[in-house]
C-alpha cells in the first residue's frame, strides 16, 4: 500500500513500552514503513528520549513500571514540541478505564493489544497525516489572521436560527467588541454603530435576508472612550438550505478608515483652495450649475458677484508672497462673514447658508448668491462686502489696506448659463473699476439704476421710521343724514428731504416688499391710537379712528399682540378702533380669514372691509364674515352721478349691506351731488373731499370745531 | 504439555525481516530471560500481599505470553492483573497457584519453535 509522504524523510517515532518483545516486533514493520524507531522502557526514559531526539509520533504504552504512559504523555503534552504531536496510546483490549485516561491526559488515538505489527505503520502513517492537515491548518488559520490584521478586515457569521454569532479577531477589534466577554451577539455588531447610521445598517441587512441576496453598506463606529471612529464596510450575504430558506449570514468588515480620509482629502484637494479654504473654480461650477437648474425650475433668481482687491499686486510686490497669502485669507474670512451675516430678509427666506463664496485664483472671488429675491439683496451684500474688505488688515504687524471692486450679474435677466452669467459678472466688475474702485456695479445698467434708487429709498425708509420722518394725517367720515362725525381714518405720510412728500402708493408697496412694514405698521397703530386716546381724553367727542392694515402686515406679524401693546400703551378703548382690511386679506383662506376677524372681534375692535367691490368681491362669503362695516371704493364712487352701471353697483352694495345689518361708508365723495345721491340710497357714512382732505391733528381739531359751530348753527 | 497458538506463532515469523537475525527465537530468548523475575515478583506480591506489583508484573508477563500464544500463561495473568486491581487478594492467592509451572510448561512448549528458529 502506498503510503502519503510527510514532511521529515525518515520521521521518528519513539516506541515506549516495558515489554521488550513488543519494541522488538514494531521495530521492523516501523523501519521498513520508512520512520526511525526510538526506544524507551517507561515513561520517564520516554520524556528523556522526546527531549533528545523531538520525535515526529509517540506510541505510548500505558501500564509500565517507573513512570506509566498517562503521566508521560502528560508531560510531553506541556512542552511546547509536544502541544501537537500525535501520540498512540497502547492499552489493553478490556481495558475501558485506561482508553478514556488516555484520551483525558491528550493522547490522540489509542491501539489494544495484541497490537497487530502489520497494521501499526499505517496507523502510524494515518496519524502523522491528520497532524500535518490539523498543522496546515493552524498555520492556514495562522495566515488568515494574520492577512486579516494586515488587512484590516474581519469576517463574521451569523446563524439566524440560533442567533449564534462569531466574529473573527480582526472583526472584534474593529468593531470594538475586544473586551466583551459574554457570548457576542449580532445586537452587540449593531449597537456598535454610530447611530446615525444604524438604521442604514439594520435596513441594510434585514433586507438582504429578506430578498435571501446581499449588502454592502458603509458606516461609522459609535464613538467611545477605549475606541477611535473608524470608517467601516461590511459586506454579507445570506446563506440558503436545500429548501432555499435563509440560514446563515456570512459578512465581512473592513476598516476603509485611511481610504475615507484619503477620498475626503481628495475631494477637499479637488474641490477647496488650499490658501484661503474656500471653494475653489470646480466647485463654483457645481454649485452654479445647480442653482441654475433649481432656479429655473422654481423661477427664481440668484446673483453672481465677481470681485477681486483693488492693490493686491502691490502687497504682494512689497511684503511678499506670504504676506499675500495671509491677507487673501483674511479677506476670505471677512468675505464669507459678509455673506453669512447679512439682512433680515434673506435671514426671513431661510436660504442664508446657501451662499457660496468661492476663490477663482490670485485675487479673484466670486461670490454665488442663492435665492435672492429683489436686486437690492444683491447690491446691500456688496457693499457690505466693500466695507468689511476695506477695514484695515494687520498682516506681520503691518498696517495693509485693501479695497474691491465687485461686478454683479443676475440670474435670469443677465444671461441663463454659467458662462454667461460669469463672463457679464466679470465685465461689470470692469465697469465698476472704470467709474473708481472701491464700487459695485450690475451688468444691468437699468437695474444698476433702479436697484440703486430702491436701494436708497429703502434705506431712507428705513431711517424715517427710526427717526420719525414719517407722521400721520386724519380724514374724517361723517354720518351722511346728521352730518354728524362718525370717526377718522389715520393716513401715514412721508415728508422727504430731497424729494417732498412721498406718495403711499410709493413706499407701502416698498416696506412691505422689505418687510418695512411691520415696524411701520406697528408705530401707526401705536401713533393713532395715542392721538385718539388724547382726543378723547380732551372731551372731543364720540368717534372712532380706523387704521388701514396690509395684508403683509398680517402675514409677518402677530395684529393680536400688536393691537393689545397699542391699547395697552395709549390705554384706548378697544370699541373706538376700527381697523380696515382690504377683501384680498380675507378671502385668500376664507376659513383663517373668519378666524382672524372672530380674534379682533373678541378684544373688541371694530372691522370693515376697505375697497369694497374692486377684487373679487364673493357675496357668499361676505355673509360669514364677521365684519361691521364696508367701505365702497372710490373707483364706483367718482362716476356715480353720471353712469348707470356705477349707480347699480353703489345702490345694490348699499341694499345688500343693509340686509346684511352691516355700515356702509362711501368713499371718495367729492361732491354734494354724490352726496345726495348716496343719502337717496340710504349709504350711512361719507368720506372724501367734500367732507376734508386728510388733517393735522392741529388742522382736525380746527375743523371739528368748526364743523360743530356749523351744525349748531344750522340746527338753531 | 501446555499449548501453543500457532497464530501467534506465525504473526511473530510473519514480522521477520530477510537478513536480520530471527526474531521469533529472540523473542522467546527474552521471555526466557525476563520472565522468571516477573513470577518471583508476583509470588512475591502474594507473599506480602503487594497488591501493586502483582498488578504490574502480572500486566508485563500477560503481554509477553499473549505475543507468544501461551494461552494458559496469559488468562493467568489476565486474572491476576484483574484481581490484583480489583484488590481481590484471595483470588490472587488461588491464581498464583502452578503459575511457576505453567510459566514452564510454556517454555517447554516453546522450546521446539526455539530451536527451529535458532
Amino acid at each position: 500500500m502506498p503510503l502519503a509522504p510527510v514532511t521529515r524523510e525518515r520521521p521518528i517515532v519513539l516506541h515506549v513500552d516495558d515489554d521488550v518483545s513488543s519494541l522488538l516486533m514494531a521495530e521492523g514493520t516501523l523501519e521498513d514503513a520508512g520512520f526511525e524507531v526510538i526506544h524507551a522502557e517507561n515513561g520517564l526514559e520516554a520524556i528523556e528520549q522526546f527531549e533528545k531526539t523531538s520525535p515526529d509520533l509517540v506510541i505510548m504504552d500505558a501500564v509500565m513500571p517507573e513512570m506509566d504512559g498517562f503521566e508521560s504523555i502528560q508531560i510531553i503534552r506541556q512542552s511546547a514540541r509536544g502541544r501537537h504531536i500525535p501520540i498512540l496510546m497502547i492499552t489493553g483490549l478490556d481495558d475501558l478505564d485506561s482508553i478514556t485516561r488516555a484520551y483525558e491526559e491528550g493522547a490522540t488515538d489509542f491501539l489494544t493489544k495484541p497490537v497487530n505489527f502489520h497494521i501499526l505503520p499505517h496507523r502510524v502513517r494515518y496519524l502523522l497525516r491528520s497532524k500535518s492537515t490539523a498543522d496546515e491548518l493552524r498555520s492556514s488559520q495562522e495566515r488568515l489572521d494574520n492577512a486579516q490584521r494586515i488587512a484590516r478586515l474581519g469576517n463574521w457569521e451569523l446563524d439566524l436560527r440560533t442567533g449564534m454569532f462569531t466574529l473573527s479577531a480582526v472583526a472584534r477589534r474593529l468593531i470594538g467588541l475586544e473586551h466583551l466577554d459574554v457570548d457576542t451577539k449580532f445586537e452587540h455588531l449593531i449597537g456598535r454603530v454610530n447611530s446615525s447610521d444604524r438604521y442604514e445598517v439594520e435596513s441594510a441587512n434585514s433586507q438582504a435576508v429578506e430578498s435571501k441576496g446581499s449588502c454592502s453598506v458603509e458606516f461609522r463606529t459609535a464613538p467611545d472612550v477605549d475606541n477611535e471612529v473608524l470608517n467601516l464596510r461590511m459586506e454579507s450575504e445570506t446563506v440558503l438550505d436545500e429548501d432555499g430558506q435563509c440560514t446563515h449570514m456570512l459578512g465581512t468588515i473592513q476598516d476603509i478608515t485611511e481610504r475615507t480620509n484619503a477620498q475626503k482629502q481628495i475631494h477637499n484637494l479637488a474641490y477647496y483652495d488650499i490658501v484661503t479654504g474656500l471653494p475653489n473654480r470646480a466647485f463654483l461650477n457645481e454649485k452654479l450649475n445647480y442653482n441654475l437648474a433649481v432656479s429655473s425650475r422654481d423661477r427664481s433668481k440668484f446673483a453672481l458677484l465677481f470681485l477681486d482687491l483693488d492693490h493686491f499686486k502691490q502687497v504682494n510686490d512689497t511684503l511678499g508672497h506670504d504676506a499675500g497669502d495671509l491677507l487673501l485669507g483674511e479677506a476670505s474670512a471677512r468675505l464669507q462673514d459678509a455673506v453669512r451675516d447679512h439682512d433680515s430678509i434673506a435671514m426671513m427666506s431661510k436660504e442664508s447658508s446657501a451662499h457660496t463664496v468661492a476663490r477663482l485664483g490670485g485675487d479673484e472671488f466670486v461670490v454665488l448668491l442663492s435665492e435672492i429675491r429683489r436686486e437690492e439683496d444683491a447690491a446691500r451684500i456688496a457693499k457690505r462686502i466693500s466695507e468689511l474688505i476695506s477695514k484695515p488688515y494687520k498682516i506681520n504687524d503691518v498696517e495693509v489696506s485693501v479695497t474691491t471692486t465687485i461686478g454683479i450679474s443676475l440670474y435670469p435677466n443677465d444671461g441663463d448659463d454659467a458662462e454667461t452669467l460669469m463672463k457679464h459678472a466679470d465685465i461689470a466688475m470692469y465697469h465698476a473699476k472704470e467709474q473708481g474702485r472701491n464700487g459695485y456695479q450690475f451688468y444691468s445698467r437699468e437695474i444698476h439704476d433702479q436697484a440703486i434708487a430702491r436701494f436708497s429709498l429703502e434705506k431712507e425708509l428705513k431711517t424715517a421710521i427710526e427717526n420719525g420722518d414719517l407722521h400721520l394725517l386724519y380724514q374724517p367720515k361723517i354720518h351722511l343724514q346728521s352730518g354728524r362725525l362718525t370717526g377718522v381714518e389715520a393716513l401715514v405720510r412721508w415728508q422727504h428731504a430731497e424729494l417732498g412728500l412721498v406718495s403711499p402708493a410709493d413706499f407701502i408697496p416698498l416696506a412691505e416688499e422689505t418687510g418695512l412694514i411691520v415696524p411701520l405698521g406697528r408705530w401707526v397703530l401705536i401713533e393713532a391710537c395715542k392721538q385718539m386716546q388724547e382726543w378723547i381724553r380732551r372731551g372731543m367727542g364720540e368717534f372712532s379712528i380706523a387704521i388701514n392694515c396690509s395684508t403683509v402686515q398680517f402675514v409677518r406679524s402677530d395684529m393680536q399682540e400688536l393691537i393689545r401693546d397699542a391699547i395697552s400703551i395709549s390705554g384706548l378703548d378697544p370699541g373706538m378702533l376700527e381697523l380696515e382690511l382690504t377683501e384680498s386679506l380675507l378671502l385668500k383662506d376664507i376659513e383663517e380669514g373668519i378666524e382672524i376677524l372672530n380674534n379682533l372681534k373678541s378684544m373688541g375692535v371694530q372691522v370693515s372691509i376697505d375697497d369694497f367691490g374692486t377684487g373679487f368681491s364673493s357675496l357668499s362669503y361676505l355673509k360669514r364674515l364677521p365684519v361691521d362695516k364696508l367701505k365702497i371704493d372710490q373707483s364706483f364712487v367718482k362716476d356715480l352721478v353720471h353712469d348707470k352701471g356705477d349707480e347699480a353697483i353703489v345702490s345694490a352694495i348699499i341694499t345688500l349691506s343693509h340686509k346684511l345689518d352691516l355700515t356702509v361708508v362711501a368713499e371718495g365723495v367729492e361732491t354734494l351731488e354724490q352726496a345726495d345721491m348716496l343719502r337717496e340710497f340710504n349709504c350711512n357714512e361719507a368720506q372724501g373731499y367734500l367732507v376734508s382732505y386728510p388733517l393735522s391733528p392741529a388742522e382736525f381739531e380746527q375743523w371739528l370745531a368748526n364743523r360743530e359751530l356749523d351744525i349748531h348753527r344750522k340746527a338753531s | 504439555m501446555t499449548d501453543i497458538d500457532i497464530n501467534a506463532i506465525e504473526a511473530i515469523t510473519s514480522l521477520q525481516r530477510p537478513g536480520k537475525p530471527n526474531l521469533l527465537a529472540k523473542i522467546i530468548a527474552l521471555f526466557e530471560q525476563n520472565s522468571p523475575a516477573l513470577i518471583e515478583a508476583i509470588e512475591a506480591g502474594v507473599a506480602n500481599q503487594d497488591l501493586e506489583s502483582i498488578q504490574t508484573a502480572s500486566h508485563t508477563l500477560k503481554s509477553s505470553a499473549a505475543y507468544l500464544g501461551a494461552t494458559e500463561l496469559e488468562d493467568k495473568c489476565k486474572k491476576l492483573e484483574k484481581f490484583a486491581r480489583e484488590n481481590n487478594f484471595e483470588g490472587c492467592q488461588s491464581t498464583a497457584e502452578g503459575l511457576s509451572e505453567c510459566y514452564q510448561g510454556s517454555i517447554d512448549a516453546l522450546q521446539p519453535y526455539f530451536d527451529k528458529a535458532a
